[in-house]
């Protein structure tokens, strides 16, 4: 319904913070996997007519019984893609550091 | 709505080359249909995105491009998974606008392109290889 919206308050979050972070944990790298995935599932749910350009936005929002299940879905599938997403960032960034040639590849 | 390359479409021998044919053909026999496929399809992505990265000149900063795949393919997923109900997991099938999960995946791809080509714009890669 809205799983996207999850992952997307995570990146305005770290992306509107990410000049507090230290360079070394390559906050950028989180960054750019949440907006990509976000922008690939707003298209996904635009053509399954679960969002639209217009208020509400979001269908689920017209009908107040499918609000729970709307919130539901971004509280467990939302949060899990997000808890996956930071997972993966962490052992990027985690191998990096441990690996300087790797590192400088990367970079 | 884009029903000329979907299932729904009983005349589509017609309009279609042999290339998705063969796509059907491949679907059928792996059982791969609908949602499935435009998890395959950016994998696929990033998988080539990731192989021309490691190729060519850092300055196109591929790195942005496969990340932001690799990201969107993880989402994506723990999407399938999380949503999965039980049966075949390739054999679920798709609705909305576009009614051909491969063409919804290669639209999906597109605004991830776009982020890209405007970052490339932005920082210029032709001038920095003159710098160099």
């Amino acid at each position: 319904m809205a799983c996207f919206i999850a992952p997307m308050a995570t990146g305005i979050i770290t992306t509107l913070f990410r000049n507090k972070v230290p360079a070394s944990l390559k906050i950028s790298w989180l960054n750019i996997m949440l907006w990509g995935g976000v922008a690939m599932l707003a298209i996904e749910h635009i053509a399954h007519g679960e969002v639209v350009l217009y208020p509400p936005f979001l269908t689920a929002m017209q009908n107040p019984a499918e609000i729970p299940v709307m919130l539901q879905e971004m509280a467990t599938v939302g949060g899990t893609m997000t808890i996956a997403i930071v997972l993966i960032w962490v052992v990027l960034v985690a191998i990096t550091s441990r690996m300087p040639h790797l590192s400088k590849q990367v970079e | 709505m884009l029903d000329f390359l979907g299932e729904g479409s009983t005349n589509k021998k017609f309009l279609l080359p042999k290339f998705f044919y063969t796509i059907d053909c491949i679907k059928e026999k792996f059982c791969i249909r609908g949602e499935s496929m435009w998890l395959i399809t950016t994998l696929i992505a990033a998988l080539c995105m990731t192989l021309v990265w490691y190729i060519a000149p850092r300055i196109y900063k591929l790195d942005l491009l496969s990340l932001m795949l690799w990201g969107a393919s993880l989402m994506i997923l723990v999407d399938h998974i999380l949503g999965y109900e039980g049966g075949s997991f390739f054999e679920m099938e798709t609705e909305g606008f576009i009614n051909n999960s491969i063409l919804l995946g290669i639209v999906m791809i597109i605004p991830v392109f776009i982020i890209w080509i405007l970052v490339l714009i932005i920082k210029k890669p032709k001038k920095n290889l003159e710098w160099r």
